[in-house]
């Protein structure tokens, strides 16, 4: 199968599993709606996520350390490496957009995706953080 | 006894070639396997499809990492880091669900080997009676942190 065609078909089916949350709780899944809306991937979903973990990480540091040295196949297709994304210093909306942009290149207002993270209650400290 | 020796040479020199035969068409194959992982291009050129963790997942050469997965259920049974991680995929709504229930879900995830997903949504809305995207939800999150 043509690697185009595979990829819509995987994205199709993933869609349609997060359909089945959306279907029940509308307003409460404001991320999944925006994953259908802008047309994202699953390892994009993956990869935005895991950069959401790390930043609540580096805010935090109340989970288990992440290994820095363990490159992470999430990350790396989109060109992030562990030792960057796991740095010392605070996450700011400007690292976030930066990230966005090598995940997702096509034209995405990152405010408006960490809003909806935050209404579906995901990483709700981190968006709130990164929006201040 | 000259029969016997020049028999037995042939029979050396077809059995040296032959091997090495094999190991020359092996190492071509295994080179472009590597090849083609590498590339992601067959030998015919077309592009071939990096599978997406579900559709590798459901084609069963994809199975959760074993000691994530083990790791899950201990959390969820007894209480570690993995709930923190859970709890800040969740909406807040499924999590108090799960908060309520971690324990049988984790009993639950730890007996299921295949079609985990399927399963844990179907335990956790026929057994536990949690709404459908509840169930969906607290699934998707596991899943999402175990594969």
């Amino acid at each position: 199968m043509e690697k185009n065609v595979a990829d819509e078909l995987s994205k199709l089916r993933y869609h349609m599993k997060l359909m089945q949350q959306i279907v029940f709780n509308p307003e409460k899944n404001a991320f999944f709606m925006s994953v259908i809306d802008y047309d994202i991937s699953e390892n994009q979903v993956r990869a935005i996520l895991k950069v959401m973990s790390a930043f609540s990480y580096r805010l935090e540091k109340k989970v288990d350390e992440p290994s820095k040295n363990d490159p992470d196949p999430a990350l790396i297709q989109f060109g992030i490496s562990s030792e960057e994304l796991y740095s010392d210093q605070k996450p700011s909306l400007d690292e976030f957009s930066k990230y966005l942009q090598g995940i997702y290149p096509k034209s995405m207002n990152p405010e408006y995706l960490l809003k909806s993270l935050k209404v579906q209650s995901m990483f709700t400290d981190v968006c709130e953080y990164l929006l201040d | 006894m000259k029969k016997l020796i020049l028999t037995l040479t042939i029979a050396v020199a077809v059995l040296v070639t032959g091997i090495g035969t094999s190991l020359q068409v092996f190492a071509s194959e295994v080179e472009k396997k590597e090849d083609i992982l590498r590339k992601g291009v067959s030998p015919s050129g077309t592009e071939i499809a990096q599978p997406t963790y579900s559709a590798a997942y459901e084609q069963q050469d994809f199975k959760p990492n074993g000691w994530k997965k083990t790791a899950m259920v201990y959390a969820l049974k007894y209480g570690g880091d993995y709930i923190g991680k859970l709890l800040k995929i969740l909406n807040k709504e499924a999590g108090d669900y799960l908060k309520k229930h971690s324990y049988e879900i984790g009993d639950a995830l730890d007996r299921f080997t295949t079609q985990i997903e399927q399963n844990l949504i179907d335990f956790m809305i026929h057994t536990l009676g949690f709404p459908q995207w509840v169930a969906r939800n607290i699934a998707w999150a596991i899943m999402f942190l175990i594969v």
